[in-house]
């Protein structure tokens, strides 16, 4: 699959979230386009991360109170995923996030992909081997790791983990892809690396990042949107994504 | 290094070589006392070995019956004790939220500050009452003393549990939220395994906790001489059991002998059950998928 022309896949209106009575999102409305990456910065506790975790609902997992609606484009339709029958289970699978640190399980490189692949698909062994074949194609993994796959996961470079966590989720087949600040915890090569490896993949998904750095936005973007406490106060597209723009958006120097 | 790092240095330092040499002091004396009467006649007395083992013969002077007593008590104890501790520390660490959980929090810390004679008290009350009331011929045995140790040892495996579970970081508690496993399926292939060493160290106290004990299972059914258990409705010997009435009525210095030997084989028997918990773990963290 791949997405060539711009079909929004995200519309969130008034949405605030709090947590036992601290609101941490205020009133955010915002729409985003599949077919590039639309990235989300801004300060620490601007309300980044949680915003993205609405997405998948894992903040229901903290205790969170959600009001507003947030729209996503899955299964060729609009799905209210704040409405109460929705079906979580099927949401994070959907939906699919990587982590701001690699979140491995301690054991083989293999059994993190294959298991959490058997019990939410059903497939069976072959298929579930091909599946993990594939994904670690798809993240550039398996050159690496191929002839070491039953080797403990966390014997790997923290690079090489991120994109095990992605493939992790990929292997899933997630319609949209959510990433934390996923280069937090690297150097710069690992870094640059994974930055490619989104490029590439946002040809197939839409995704959302969460950036810490005006430079890597301007890298990767074709959208960007600053938060400040709570709130969306600058949206931004491809021809105006310059790093010294977002700066002065992100320390609110900017009109 | 100020004067202060100095102080600290020393007082750690010297706070370890006590523990260690009181330790080692205490096994010494045990394995020193005890080791010398280690062999057959300890164990079976003048009974054949292989027939006593197999409860053929019976053992009138030996601590072999007290052996298999206390082993049968221990994991009969720690079966029932198990599933009940972790559902409980599982519940208190993920799902109870507000008053539920400080309430039950609360049980926990009252039951592991119950003193253990109180609890053996509670199982000779519950037989009284149960032959005044539904079962006239109940009486105490090893199916109740495994019940009011499962019940002394369930706040350590509780706990132990909600601290490990507690103690695993956010994103890595995520993992299973995050890629739609169920709650079953995370508490299963993500949270116990991910616990399983915090886990291990309350269920290594747990066992130590149970293999010990006098207090309870004199009310609940121990006998001196009852012999090989012969089931669980039945009375039995325990090594603690052994030790004490030994320790308190000995009439000649090979009796006191056989009760070292007894104190040693109790430390060899929770040292053993210690690495086959160990053992588990690993196969559980390594295999569990």
């Amino acid at each position: 699959m791949v997405l060539k022309t711009k079909k929004p896949f995200l519309e969130t209106k008034d949405l605030t979230v709090g947590f036992g009575g601290q609101v941490v999102l205020d009133g955010v409305s915002l729409a985003a386009d599949a077919g590039g990456i639309v990235c989300l910065l801004g300060r620490s506790g601007s309300g980044k991360t949680t915003f993205l975790r609405t997405l998948n609902r894992l903040n229901d997992e903290m205790g969170a109170v959600t009001k507003g609606s947030v729209n996503l484009f899955m299964d060729g339709r609009w799905c209210n995923i704040l409405a109460p029958r929705t079906d979580l289970l099927n949401l994070r699978r959907k939906v699919g996030m990587v982590f701001q640190t690699p979140n491995l399980m301690p054991v083989s490189i293999a059994k993190n992909i294959l298991v959490p692949l058997r019990l939410t698909s059903g497939l069976g062994k072959k298929q579930c081997r091909a599946r993990m074949h594939k994904v670690l194609e798809q993240t550039q993994l398996w050159q690496e790791v191929s002839h070491r796959l039953d080797e403990p996961a966390l014997s790997l470079s923290g690079g090489q983990q991120q994109r095990l966590c992605l493939a992790r989720c990929l292997a899933l087949e997630p319609q949209i892809l959510l990433l934390d600040e996923p280069t937090a915890s690297l150097d710069f090569k690992a870094g640059r690396r994974i930055e490619e490896l989104l490029i590439h993949l946002a040809k197939s998904y839409p995704m959302l990042v969460v950036s810490h750095s005006p430079a890597q936005a301007e890298r990767l973007a074709q959208a960007a949107f600053v938060f400040d406490s709570g709130k969306v106060v600058h949206k931004l597209d491809k021809s105006s994504i310059h790093r010294h723009l977002l700066e002065e958006c992100i320390t609110g120097s900017a009109k | 290094m100020t004067g202060k790092d100095r102080l600290i240095y020393f007082l750690a330092w010297s706070c370890a070589l006590v523990t260690t040499t009181v330790v080692c002091g205490l096994l010494g004396f045990i394995a020193w006392q005890g080791g010398a009467v280690l062999g057959p006649a300890l164990f079976f007395g003048d009974a054949p070995a292989w027939p006593a083992i197999s409860g053929q013969v019976p053992v009138w002077d030996g601590i072999w019956p007290a052996c298999v007593g206390t082993l049968v008590l221990v994991l009969l104890a720690a079966s029932l004790a198990l599933p009940f501790g972790l559902g409980c520390g599982l519940y208190l660490a993920i799902l109870a939220k507000g008053r539920k959980k400080a309430f039950c929090s609360l049980c926990i810390n009252q039951l592991a500050g119950t003193p253990s004679i109180v609890m053996g008290l509670f199982g000779f009350a519950m037989i009284l009452f149960l032959r005044r009331t539904f079962v006239p011929g109940a009486n105490t045995c090893l199916l109740l003393a495994g019940v009011c140790l499962a019940v002394l040892i369930l706040p350590y495996i509780v706990r132990a549990t909600q601290n490990a579970v507690e103690a695993i970081p956010l994103t890595q508690r995520l993992i299973g939220p995050s890629l739609g496993l169920t709650l079953w399926q995370n508490m299963v292939y993500s949270i116990l395994p991910q616990a399983s060493r915090g886990i291990l160290g309350g269920v290594i106290l747990a066992v130590g906790r149970a293999a010990e004990d006098t207090a309870v299972i004199l009310l609940t059914g121990v006998v001196a001489n009852a012999g090989l258990p012969r089931g669980v409705l039945g009375p039995f010997e325990a090594l603690p059991f052994t030790i004490y009435y030994l320790a308190a009525e000995y009439r000649s210095q090979s009796e006191l002998q056989t009760g070292f030997g007894a104190c040693l084989e109790l430390l060899i028997l929770t040292a053993l059950l210690f690495v086959s918990a160990r053992w588990i773990q690993r196969k559980i963290e390594n295999t569990w998928y």
